[in-house]
C-alpha cells in the first residue's frame, strides 16, 4: 500500500515543482501573493487534517513505551519526533510571507524546516498509521501526504529564492537562541512525561515546592521573551516571534480536539483561560484591539489567579499530560498578552479601551452564563461550568457566607429544561472580576511607568558611552581622562551651548558662545531671569547641557566630569553648606575632595581665615553662622585647591562693605596669579572696576561681549551701555525649543536661493 | 472671613497635596485607591476579629463585647492625643512657613484657627484611614443595622476634634518641656538613661513573670478568663470611653444591639460639652501664647562651641566623604535617635520574644513559625532604621546641589551617606540575631546563612531607600516645611519595609514548610541575589541619571 502513497507523495512533490518552475518564469511580479496563498493553503490542509484525527494511534506514539503501535521502539520514536518538529515547520512555513522583512524566519526553514520536512517525508508511511490508524488508503493519509509534500517544496523554494545557506554568524547566534523556544513551545504535553519517565509526584499547589518551580518558569518565560525581543527593539518582529509562540503551543493544546469534540458545544474551550489560546492568536494576526484588550485586561489576571490556585489534581505527577497542558495554557494566556502590550505590538490603553474590553467581558460572561445554565439544564448529571460560575468551586474557597449568597437561585423552566441561575453570587462574582480588571488597569500603568523609566535610562546609559568614544575618537585619544582639547587649554571655552529644563517648550539659554582666557576677570551680566545662572549651572555641571560643548582648561564638562570639575572652584548664589559641620570641618572635608595636601590645607586656610576674618568662629558650628559667614566659607572651600578657574554667581549679595572688599581683594590676586576668574553680578559698579571684560545675556541670548576699556574708549559708562542693550526691543524672544532646527533648515534653503540669483546676475 | 478662606485652602492645598485634583486620571486614581485601601483594612480589621469571635477569646458566645471596642477606642484615642501634641507642636510653633504666615495681614486668631482646622482636616483623613475600618468591621461581625455605618462615620469625625483640641492644649507645655531639655542636655540624657533603665526593668520583670512551660491549649480558659477580667477593669476606670463605645454602636441587649436610646442623647450633650469647653480653653490659653512662642523659634540660638582647631585630611576623597557624612548623622538628633531606639528596642523585644517561645512546647511547624516571627521582628526594626535614608539626599538640599561640582565620581558622593545606616544595621540585626539562635534549633552552619540572609535583606532595602531619595528628591518640601515633615518617599520606603519584611517572612516560612535540602543556603542565595540587584540598579541609576538630578 505504502508504494502507492509514495506515488502520490511524488506525484504532488512534482506538480509543485513545476507549479514553482511556473511560477518563476511567468508569474514572478505575483510571487508574495502566490506565497501567501500557498501558506494559507498548507495551514487549510494541516488544521483539516488536524482536526479529522480521531481515531489516531497518536497518543501511543507520544508516550512512546506505554502504548507504542509499533513494533519498533526506533520507529516509534522517530514518528513522534516527526509530530514535534513538523510543528515548528509548519508554523514557519505559514508566517513565512507575512514576515519576510525577517530573515529568521527564512534561514529557520532552509535548516530546522528542511530537516524536518526531509524526515516527515522519510518517515510518512507511519506516521499515516499513526494518524489514521490504518496504513490503508483514509482522507487523513491524503491530507497528510499533501502537508508534507507542500512543506517540503516550500522548505526547498525558500532555500532557493533567499540566497541559499549564506547565514551570518549573527544570524546563527539569533536562531541557535530561537530553536530551543521553538522547540519547548511546539512539545507535546505527552512528551515531558516521556523524557523524565513520569518521576515525580509532588503536588502543584499550595505553593509546595513544585508549585513553585512551575511559578518561576511562568515568571522566568515572561521575562525571558520579554527582554529577548526587547534587544531587537521592533514591534513588528516582536509580534512574529509571539504570534510564532502562539501558533506553536496552540496547535499542542489542541492536540485531543477534534471535530467530535467541537461537535459538542459542552466541550468547547469557553473557560476564560482556554478562550485565550485562541484569542492570543487571533489578535496577533488581525491586530483587533477591541479582542486585545479584553484578553489583557480579563486573561491575564484571570491566569495568573489560576496559577497560583490551580484546580490541578493531586494525583497527577508533575510531568503528566494534564499538569503541563495546564501551564502552557496559563503562561500563554498571561504571559503573551502582557509582552504584546509591553513590546509595543499593542498601544498601551486608554479609559475607551478599558470600557470596550469590558463590554467583551460582559458578553463573554452572559454567554459562559447561558451555556452553563442550559447544559446543566439538559443533562443535570453532568453540569458544565465555564469560567466557573456554576459550581461552588469558588464559593467554597470564600467561606460560609460566599457559599450562602450561592444558595439564593432563581429557576426557570423552558420545555422541561430547568435553567438554574444564582443571582446574587454570579452578579458579585461579576462585579469583583470588573473592579479587578480596573484594578489591573492601574498595575499596568505602574508598570508602563517603570518600563519608560528603565528603557529612557539605557538610552541615557548608551547615549553616555557614545559620546565618551566619539570625544575619544574625535581628539585620538585612547582614555577618556586625558586633555583632548589642547586649544582650550588654560581657557573657559563655551561653544554652542542651548538648554532646557524638562518639558519646557522654550530654551532657557540658547546658542551661547564665550572664551574667557587665564589671567581675565569675566563680568557676567543681565537682568532677573536672564540665563546667568543657567549658563553657571551648565558649565560647574550642575545641569546637564541640552547641546553644546563646554570645555574647561581642556577637559569637557559633559565627558569627562570629574577631570574638568577638578580645575574650578565654584561659589553660588545661596549658602549650601553642611550645617552640623563647623566651618573648619566643611572646608576639610572639601579639601579632601579635591585631594588637597595638609601643608598647602594649612597654608591657604590660615591665610584666607585670616583674609576673611573668620578666625573666631573658623571653629563653630555653621548653623550659627550669620549669611556673610556662610558665603566666605563657601569662597575659602572654592579656593581651597588653588583652582584654574574661580566661577562665583552673585558671589557679593547679602555681603556687608568689608566682606565685599576682601571678596574682591580675592578675586583680583587669583587673577594676577594667571587664573581664571568668572562671576555674575547686578552690582554694576563693581564689575566696572573689576572686570577686564563682560558679557550681557538677555533671554538666553548673549548679546554682547565686550571689553571695558573699548566702552572707555567710546566713552560710554557700562551703565548706560547695559542699559541700552537690555532696553533694546529688537532683541528676539526666547527660542522655542526645536526652532533651532527650523532656522538651519532655512539657512539651507535660502543659501542656493542666493546662488542662483547669483546665477541668473551672471546670466544677465 | 475671605482672609482666613485663603489662609486656609493654601495651607489645606500644602498639607494635603491636593494636586490630584487637577487631573481627573490621578483624581480617579486616588479615589480607587483610596476605597481600595479602605476595603483592605476593613478586611483585616474584620479578619482579626473574626479569629477573636472564632477562638471565643472575649465570651464565652464568641461575641465580640463592646469592651474590646473601649479598649480599642480608648488606644486610638490615646495616640490620637499624642500624635497631635507633637504634630501640632511642629505645626503651630515650629513649622517653617511660620516665617511667612507671621507678616500676612491676618489677625493671630486666623492664623491659629485656619492651622487647627487644617490638622482637623488632617486627622479626619486619619480617622478613614484607622478607625472608621474597624467600627465598619465591627458592624459587619455584629450584623448591625444599616443605619449605624452613617451613625458611626459621622461620631467619629466629630469624636476626632477631641484629640486635637486636647493636643492644641498640651502642645504648650510639651513645647516647654522640649525646650527646658534642649537647654539641658545632661538632664535630657539622664532623662533618656531612666527610661531605658526602666524598659529594661520592665522588660526582664516580664521576662521573670513568664511560666516555664507554657501549654496554651489547656490554659486557654485562664487566658481567656484573664482578658476577661482585663476588659472588666477597663470599662470600671474608663468608663467614660465605654460610655463613648455604647453611644457609637449601641446598647446590647442579649446579642442585639439598639443603637439610639436615651443614654445616646445625655453622652451627645457630653460629648457637644466637652468639645466647647475644649474650643474656649484654647481660645483662652493656647491662641494668645500661639504667636509669642512661634514668632521666638527663629531667634538665633548661637552656640559658643570650639571644636578640632587642626586641618586633618581624612583620607582620599571618598573615605573622607564617609567619615565626614558619619560624622554628620551622628550630630542629626533624628537619624541618631532612630538609630540608637532600634539598637536598643530590638535586642530586647527578641528577647522578650524568645523567653515566652521558650516555655512553650512546639512541634515541627511551630518551631518554624518561631524562626520566621524572629525574622520578622528583626527585619520589621533593621528596616524601619532605614527609612530615614530615603529622606537622606532630599535633606541636604542645596548642600548636596554644590557636591555636584566637585570632582568625584557619582558613587563617592551618594554612597559616603550611607555608611551610618548601615553600620547601624549591623548593630542592629547582629545582636539581635545572636539572642535568638541561642535558642534556635539551628546548626552553626544555618546559623550563618540566616545571618546574612538578614544582613543582605536590610542592605537591599537600605540601598533601595536611597535609590527612591535619589530618584525623586524631595528638597522642596523639607525647605518648606523644615526635616521633621514625612515624605512621600519616606512613606514608600516604610510600605517597602513591611512588604520585604512579611515577604521574607512568608518566603522563609515556605522553604521551611517544605522541609527540603539546603534551605538556609537558597534563602540566603535569594537575599544576596536581591541585594546584588539593588545595588547595581542604584549604580546603574546614580551613573545615568546624576548629572540630571534637579534637587
Amino acid at each position: 500500500m505504502w508504494y502507492s502513497q509514495l506515488s502520490l507523495l511524488a506525484g504532488v512533490i512534482a506538480v509543485l515543482v513545476g507549479l514553482f518552475f511556473l511560477l518563476k518564469s511567468k508569474l514572478s511580479t505575483k510571487a508574495n501573493l502566490i506565497e501567501k496563498l500557498v501558506s494559507i493553503a498548507l495551514a487549510i490542509v494541516f488544521f483539516v487534517r488536524y482536526f479529522l484525527s480521531g481515531n489516531s494511534l497518536l497518543d501511543g506514539v507520544m508516550e512512546l513505551n506505554l502504548n507504542n503501535p509499533f513494533s519498533s521502539k526506533f520507529l516509534c520514536f522517530m514518528v513522534a519526533v516527526c509530530v514535534w518538529l513538523r510543528v515548528g515547520t509548519l508554523v514557519a512555513l505559514t508566517i513565512f510571507p507575512f514576515f519576510k522583512q525577517y530573515k529568521i524566519l527564512a534561514n529557520y526553514i532552509k535548516t530546522y524546516g528542511l530537516f524536518s520536512a526531509a524526515l516527515n517525508v522519510v518517515f510518512f508511511s507511519w506516521s499515516i498509521y499513526a494518524l489514521s490508524g490504518s496504513y490503508g488508503w483514509s482522507a487523513i493519509g491524503v491530507l497528510f501526504i499533501i502537508e508534507q509534500a507542500l512543506s517540503l517544496c516550500y522548505s526547498v523554494y525558500v532555500l532557493c529564492t533567499t540566497n541559499y545557506y549564506h547565514i551570518t554568524k549573527s544570524e546563527w547566534i539569533e536562531m541557535a537562541i530561537a530553536l530551543p523556544i521553538v522547540l519547548i513551545a511546539s512539545i507535546s504535553t505527552y512528551l515531558p512525561g516521556v523524557f523524565f519517565m513520569n518521576k515525580g509526584n509532588g503536588l502543584i499547589k499550595g505553593f509546595k515546592y513544585y508549585h513553585r518551580i512551575y511559578l518561576y518558569i511562568a515568571i522566568v518565560v515572561l521575562l525571558l521573551l520579554y527582554f529577548l525581543l526587547r534587544k531587537k527593539d521592533d514591534k513588528e518582529y516582536s509580534r512574529m516571534a509571539l504570534l510564532f509562540i502562539s501558533l506553536c503551543t496552540l496547535i499542542t493544546y489542541n492536540y485531543h480536539y477534534d471535530f467530535s469534540v467541537f461537535v459538542n458545544p459542552r466541550s468547547w474551550p469557553m473557560h476564560l483561560c482556554n478562550t485565550a489560546m485562541y484569542i492570543v492568536p487571533i489578535c496577533l494576526i488581525f491586530k483587533t484591539k477591541g479582542l486585545y484588550y479584553f484578553t489583557m485586561f480579563v486573561n491575564i489576571i484571570g491566569a495568573f489567579f489560576a496559577m497560583f490556585m490551580p484546580n490541578t489534581s493531586d494525583s497527577s505527577g508533575i510531568f503528566s499530560t494534564g499538569i503541563v497542558l495546564f501551564w502552557i495554557n496559563h503562561i500563554i494566556a498571561y504571559a503573551i498578552p502582557a509582552l504584546m502590550v509591553l513590546l509595543g505590538v499593542y498601544e498601551r490603553p486608554k479609559l475607551k479601551n478599558f470600557i470596550y474590553s469590558m463590554l467583551w467581558f460582559i458578553v463573554y460572561f452572559g454567554m459562559a452564563l447561558l451555556l452553563n445554565a442550559i447544559f446543566t439544564g439538559i443533562d443535570p448529571n453532568n453540569p458544565t461550568d465555564f469560567f466557573y460560575i456554576n459550581s461552588d468551586f469558588i464559593a467554597e474557597k470564600l467561606g460560609k457566607s460566599v457559599e450562602n449568597l450561592r444558595d439564593i437561585t432563581w429557576v426557570i423552566n423552558i420545555k422541561g429544561i430547568t435553567l438554574t441561575f444564582y443571582p446574587v453570587y454570579q452578579a458579585l462574582y461579576f462585579v469583583v472580576y470588573m473592579f479587578i480588571g480596573l484594578g489591573m488597569w492601574f498595575v499596568f500603568a505602574w508598570i508602563f511607568q517603570m518600563q519608560d523609566f528603565y528603557i529612557n535610562t539605557a538610552q541615557k546609559n548608551k547615549k553616555i558611552k557614545l559620546d565618551e568614544l566619539a570625544l575619544c575618537e574625535k581628539y585620538n585619544e585612547k582614555e577618556i581622562n586625558k586633555i583632548m582639547n589642547k586649544d582650550s587649554l588654560n581657557k573657559l571655552v563655551v561653544h554652542g551651548v542651548y538648554k532646557q529644563y524638562g518639558n519646557s517648550k522654550y530654551y532657557s539659554a540658547q546658542d551661547v558662545n564665550l572664551e574667557v582666557k587665564s589671567g581675565e576677570i569675566f563680568g557676567f551680566l543681565g537682568p532677573n531671569g536672564a540665563g546667568k545662572s543657567t549658563i553657571i549651572k551648565c558649565v560647574v555641571g550642575i545641569q546637564p547641557a541640552t547641546k553644546g560643548d563646554i570645555e574647561i582648561n581642556g577637559y569637557d564638562i559633559a565627558k569627562q566630569p570629574v577631570m574638568a570639575k577638578q580645575q574650578f572652584g565654584f561659589v553660588p548664589d545661596h549658602y549650601a553648606l553642611y550645617e552640623k559641620l563647623t566651618g573648619r570641618e566643611y572646608v576639610n572635608y572639601i579639601a579632601d575632595l579635591y585631594g588637597v595636601s595638609k601643608a598647602d590645607r594649612d597654608e591657604r586656610l590660615n591665610k584666607y581665615v585670616t583674609m576673611l576674618d573668620m578666625t573666631g568662629s573658623f571653629d563653630n558650628p555653621i548653623r550659627t553662622y550669620s549669611h556673610g559667614m556662610k558665603q566666605k566659607i563657601a569662597i575659602m572651600s572654592a579656593l581651597v585647591h588653588a583652582p584654574k578657574l574661580w566661577i562665583l554667581d552673585e558671589p557679593l549679595t547679602g555681603l556687608d562693605p568689608t566682606s565685599i572688599y576682601q571678596v574682591k581683594e580675592c578675586m583680583k590676586e587669583h587673577a594676577k596669579n594667571g587664573n581664571i576668574v568668572f562671576f555674575s553680578s547686578h552690582i554694576i559698579d563693581i564689575v566696572e572696576k573689576l572686570c577686564d571684560r563682560i558679557a550681557i545675556i538677555k533671554n538666553g541670548q548673549i548679546q554682547t561681549v565686550t571689553t571695558l576699556k573699548e566702552l572707555q574708549t567710546k566713552g560710554v559708562t557700562l551703565e548706560e551701555y547695559y542699559l541700552q542693550i537690555i532696553n533694546d526691543k529688537s532683541t528676539p524672544p526666547r527660542m522655542k525649543v526645536g526652532d533651532e532646527n527650523k532656522i538651519k533648515e532655512e539657512e539651507k534653503v535660502e543659501k542656493p536661493a542666493k546662488v542662483k540669483t547669483k546665477k541668473v546676475k551672471e546670466a544677465k | 472671613m475671605n482672609k482666613f478662606k485663603t489662609l486656609f485652602v493654601m495651607q489645606l492645598k500644602e498639607k494635603m497635596n491636593l494636586s490630584f485634583l487637577n487631573s481627573k486620571k490621578q483624581t480617579l486614581f486616588k479615589v480607587v485607591f483610596g476605597v481600595l485601601g479602605f476595603g483592605v483594612i476593613t478586611a483585616a480589621a474584620y479578619l482579626i476579629l473574626w479569629l477573636c469571635k472564632y477562638l471565643h477569646l472575649f465570651s464565652a458566645s464568641g461575641m465580640i463585647p463592646l469592651s474590646v471596642i473601649t479598649v480599642i477606642y480608648l488606644l486610638i484615642f490615646i495616640l490620637n492625643a499624642f500624635t497631635c501634641t507633637v504634630g501640632l507642636s511642629k505645626t503651630l510653633y515650629y513649622a517653617k512657613d511660620n516665617q511667612v504666615l507671621i507678616t500676612y495681614p491676618v489677625t493671630a486668631n486666623q492664623l491659629f484657627l485656619s492651622k487647627m482646622l487644617v490638622y482637623y482636616i488632617s486627622e479626619i483623613k486619619k480617622t478613614f484611614t484607622f478607625a472608621i475600618p474597624i467600627f465598619v468591621a465591627y458592624g459587619v461581625l455584629s450584623n448591625f443595622s444599616i443605619l449605624y455605618y452613617p451613625w458611626v462615620i459621622v461620631m467619629l469625625l466629630i469624636l476626632a476634634a477631641v484629640p486635637v483640641l486636647l493636643g492644641g492644649l498640651l502642645s504648650i507645655p510639651a513645647n516647654y518641656v522640649i525646650k527646658f531639655l534642649n537647654r539641658f542636655p545632661l538632664i535630657k540624657v539622664a532623662l533618656l538613661v531612666v527610661l531605658l533603665g526602666g524598659l529594661v526593668f520592665v522588660v526582664v520583670k516580664i521576662i521573670g513573670m513568664i511560666p516555664e512551660n507554657i501549654n496554651l491549649i489547656e490554659s486557654w480558659s485562664t487566658i481567656s478568663k484573664g482578658v476577661r477580667v482585663f476588659l472588666n477593669w477597663i470599662t470600671k476606670y474608663f468608663y467614660a470611653f465605654y460610655a463613648i463605645a455604647i453611644f457609637l454602636c449601641g446598647k446590647f441587649t442579649g446579642l442585639k444591639a439598639t443603637l439610639f436610646t436615651d443614654y445616646s442623647w445625655i453622652v451627645l450633650l457630653v460629648l457637644v460639652g466637652t468639645i466647647c469647653t475644649l474650643l474656649v480653653l484654647n481660645y483662652l490659653i493656647s491662641r494668645p501664647l500661639y504667636l509669642k512662642i512661634a514668632s521666638r523659634q527663629f531667634e538665633f540660638d548661637k552656640a559658643n562651641v570650639k571644636r578640632n582647631k587642626l586641618n586633618l585630611p581624612r583620607g582620599k576623597g571618598f573615605w573622607s566623604a564617609c567619615y565626614y557624612e558619619t560624622l554628620r548623622c551622628i550630630r542629626d538628633p533624628h537619624v541618631l535617635s532612630s538609630a540608637v531606639l532600634t539598637i536598643i528596642v530590638c535586642p530586647i523585644l527578641i528577647l522578650l520574644q524568645n523567653a515566652v517561645y521558650a516555655a512553650i512546647n512546639t512541634r515541627l511547624s511551630g518551631d518554624n513559625l518561631i524562626i520566621c516571627f524572629n525574622v520578622l521582628i528583626i527585619l520589621l526594626f533593621a528596616t524601619a532604621n532605614n527609612i530615614t535614608v530615603s529622606s537622606a539626599y532630599s535633606k541636604d538640599g542645596d548642600a548636596l546641589y554644590l557636591n555636584k561640582t566637585k570632582p568625584n565620581r557619582t558613587y563617592e558622593v551618594l554612597v559616603p551617606r550611607l555608611v551610618f545606616n548601615f553600620v547601624a544595621s549591623i548593630i542592629v540585626v547582629v545582636p539581635a540575631c545572636s539572642i535568638f539562635m541561642v535558642r534556635a534549633r539551628l546548626t552553626d552552619v544555618e546559623k550563618i546563612y540566616l545571618l546574612l540572609m538578614l544582613m543582605f535583606v536590610t542592605f537591599g532595602h537600605l540601598i533601595w531607600s536611597a535609590d527612591i531619595d535619589f530618584i525623586h528628591p524631595q528638597s522642596n518640601l523639607y525647605k518648606r516645611e523644615g526635616s521633621s515633615v514625612v515624605s512621600v518617599n519616606e512613606l514608600k520606603s516604610t510600605i517597602l519595609a513591611f512588604a520585604i519584611s512579611i515577604l521574607t517572612f512568608g518566603v522563609t516560612y515556605f522553604f521551611l514548610a517544605d522541609a527540603r535540602k539546603f534551605i538556609w543556603l537558597k534563602l540566603c542565595v535569594i537575599a544576596f541575589v536581591f541585594m546584588v540587584v539593588r545595588i547595581w540598579l542604584f549604580n546603574y541609576k546614580a551613573r545615568v541619571l546624576y548629572k540630571e538630578m534637579d534637587l
